[in-house]
């Protein structure tokens, strides 16, 4: 058990800056949530944390030893790789095991610990075979199995159910869930999966091109994002973002339009005035027959729970038609057809306010 | 596989895979069957020393040959001679393979210069060898000389048999190194990387994961060269002992050679090609059936 904590961490490779000025603290016990665009750094993140790659310069401290100059094997940590990275030449027992030998656990106590992570995973009867002999899903177990037999402080996992198919991806999820709140090992989770990140996570980083956009609980992440990328790149479809203006407390479009919904009140910018972005999820549009923003609807995805409306915002000025479309999620059972005009009010209280200049949330 | 083969099967598609196989054919059967056969053939008939008849003795030549004591010593000596040279040529190569797998800067230039003996023809790299080791030329030699070992191979058949087993093995050093880099390539990087984080040393690595996983390249390369030695490291000891100093280093096929086209025995030259022959087929067979199980993971 300890925490993790990143001090000005660095990390270069031949000239190219992959992480820059990493600052932060996984609480002890927590479970962090790594997420981010392709190539921002996840994994290189991940491997510095377990040795595998020397940082350029910083400081990687595991409870209060400064690991940062470490052995892979000093750092009492475990990895979950992506390809489950299993020794195809050993059988299940042996791969789960093989960690316990060469630190010279008895074998009894390695028999021990093996049949009992054995059956925390489901993996019984699978002792013997060979990890070829094994579905994606029981290789999963089998990597797992080897971090938790050896009872280290910290887990790292990389987007280690990334090769399963959904359904068992989900299931999975669950378990590990169920895993984290037994053990309770601090660990660090990188993942492209949305789903994953918010169910699993008590801290989320946001990481974008090796800095650190935002890092707090899913709710901050999620309900108060930091800036326009956040906002963006959680949540599914991606948030609306509008060129808006805010006025005497009020939010106009760009035609004029005055939101009767979102007030500038409502989301702590009373003292604002000028251009702003303003930024609604497609769930926080409400269909409303009386609603004050007019749409033309484009393309409708009719996905069963609910249906996805992407729109033309219309004005009456078509010369001032915004080009961006505006995507909005209405009941399953609600079904406009391309090209009818509908009409939304914003869900109040839940606009969020972004500078147009550095594009970070406006408090 | 079962089900790639299906496009060949019947008597109307036969043509096509036949004329695919064609040139191998060909080629197997001018230069393996044939003479083979006639080796085969030759060793049951004794001919005069003028080749001019033969008669045909059944099995005599082969009671002769093995109970010629000479013959056996022989055999003994191609034991010893194939065990050294295939044990060093795997272990240096191996070894430069796990060195080379680790560099970053200049690989390429340093896995290139590695491979150029292998373009050397085996006659070649006695001559160069020779001329390290001459005993009154050698640098090598008068370098032995001024550390007051003598060294003259020429006289010393131990010190003869050392230089083959060093020519031979230098010979074919690179293309095991080769083999065993692919080898070591093709292991993934996570493996080696989640044996580090399970606390395994670098030795441990080796030992546990890197060698087994290995062991398909390492078996390979077992049959290739145990048929190095018997066979292709003629042009070696030709070039370099012929042989002596009186036949401490006359392998299996240099006397084969030796009987055979320089005593004119062909007969009991015959013999002996077909006792190499049983050899190698009896070793390849040994090692398929045992080896190669416990290689497969
Ligand atoms: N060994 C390396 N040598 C040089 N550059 C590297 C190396 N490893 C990673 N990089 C670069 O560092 C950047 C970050 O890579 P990293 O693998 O951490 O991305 P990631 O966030 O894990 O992406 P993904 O989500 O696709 O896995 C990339 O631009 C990558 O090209
Ligand atoms: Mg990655």
């Amino acid at each position: 058990m300890a925490n993790v904590r990143l001090i000005n961490i660095d990390k270069t490779f031949n000239k190219n800056k992959v992480l820059s000025g990493l600052n932060l603290e996984v609480p002890d016990g927590s479970f962090m949530v790594m997420v981010g665009p392709s190539g921002c750094g996840k994994s290189t993140a991940l491997r510095c944390i377990a040795g595998l790659e020397e940082v350029t310069s910083g400081t990687i401290m595991i409870g209060d030893k400064d690991v940062t100059h470490m052995e892979p094997k000093d750092r009492n940590i475990a990895m979950v790789f992506q390809n489950y990275a299993l020794y195809p030449h050993m059988n299940v027992y042996d791969n789960i095991t093989y960690g316990l030998k060469v630190r010279g656990i008895p074998a009894d106590e390695r028999k021990r610990r093996a049949l009992e992570a054995a059956k925390l995973l489901g993996l019984d009867g699978l002792l013997e075979r060979m990890p070829r002999q094994l579905s994606g899903g029981q290789r999963q177990r089998v990597a797992m199995g080897r971090a938790i037999v050896r009872e280290p402080s910290v887990f790292l996992f990389d987007e280690p159910l990334s090769n399963l198919d959904a359904n068992l991806r989900n299931q999975m999820r669950i378990e590990l869930r169920r895993l984290h709140q037994r053990l309770a090992t601090t660990s660090i989770y990188v993942t492209h999966d949305q789903v994953e990140a918010m169910t699993l996570a008590e801290k989320i980083l946001v990481l974008r091109a090796g800095h650190i956009e935002q890092y707090g609980t899913p709710d901050d992440v999620y309900l108060r994002p930091a800036s326009v990328f956040v906002a963006q790149f959680m949540g599914s479809p991606s948030m609306n973002i509008v060129r808006a203006k805010a006025e005497g407390g009020n939010i106009f479009l760009p035609d004029g339009t005055k939101l009767s919904g979102v007030q500038a009140a409502d989301i702590n910018i009373s003292g604002r005035s000028g251009d702003i972005l303003l930024g609604l999820r497609s769930e926080d549009l409400i269909f409303d027959p009386e609603g004050d923003i007019h749409v033309t609807v484009d393309i409708v995805e009719a996905l069963g729970s609910d249906t996805l409306a992407y729109c033309r915002p219309l004005s009456a000025n078509p010369e001032k038609q915004e080009s961006s479309s505006v995507i909005v999620r209405l009941q399953g059972s609600q079904r406009p057809a391309s090209g009818d005009v509908i009409r939304l009010t914003a869900r109040k209280g839940h606009g969020h306010v972004f500078d147009t200049e550095t594009q970070l949330r406006c408090l | 596989m079962q089900d790639e083969r299906y496009a060949f099967r019947g008597k109307k598609h036969l043509l096509l895979p036949i004329l695919f196989l064609l040139p191998q054919l060909v080629i197997t059967v001018v230069f393996f069957f044939y003479p083979a056969g006639e080796a085969l053939l030759g060793s049951v008939y004794m001919e005069d020393s003028f080749g001019l008849s033969r008669e045909f003795v059944g099995l005599d030549n082969f009671v002769v040959l093995f109970s010629d004591p000479s013959y056996l010593e022989t055999l003994y000596l191609t034991f010893i001679f194939s065990i050294a040279t295939i044990t060093l040529t795997m272990t240096v190569s191996l070894l430069m393979a796990v060195v080379a797998d680790q560099v970053h800067i200049g690989g390429t230039l340093y896995k290139s210069m590695l491979i150029i003996p292998y373009a050397v023809a085996p006659p070649l790299a006695g001559v160069l060898w020779l001329f390290l080791f001459n005993p009154s030329v050698g640098v090598l030699s008068s370098l032995l000389d001024s550390l007051g070992y003598t060294w003259n191979y020429k006289l010393n058949g131990n010190q003869a048999l050392l230089l083959l087993i060093i020519s031979a093995s230098w010979k074919q050093i690179s293309y095991n190194f080769l083999f065993f880099l692919a080898g070591l390539q093709a292991i993934p990087r996570s493996l080696i990387e989640a044996a580090a984080i399970d606390g395994a040393s670098p030795w441990q690595r080796f030992r546990n994961i890197i060698f087994p996983l290995l062991s398909p390249t390492t078996f390979f390369l077992l049959v290739v060269n145990t048929i190095y030695t018997l066979f292709e490291t003629f042009g070696i000891v030709h070039a370099v002992t012929q042989g002596g100093p009186s036949r401490a280093t006359e392998t299996l096929i240099y006397k084969v050679f030796n009987d055979g086209f320089i005593g004119l025995d062909f007969g009991g030259s015959s013999a002996q090609s077909v006792v190499l022959m049983f050899i190698v087929m009896i070793l390849t067979f040994l090692q398929f059936r045992y080896v190669e199980r416990k290689v497969n993971y």
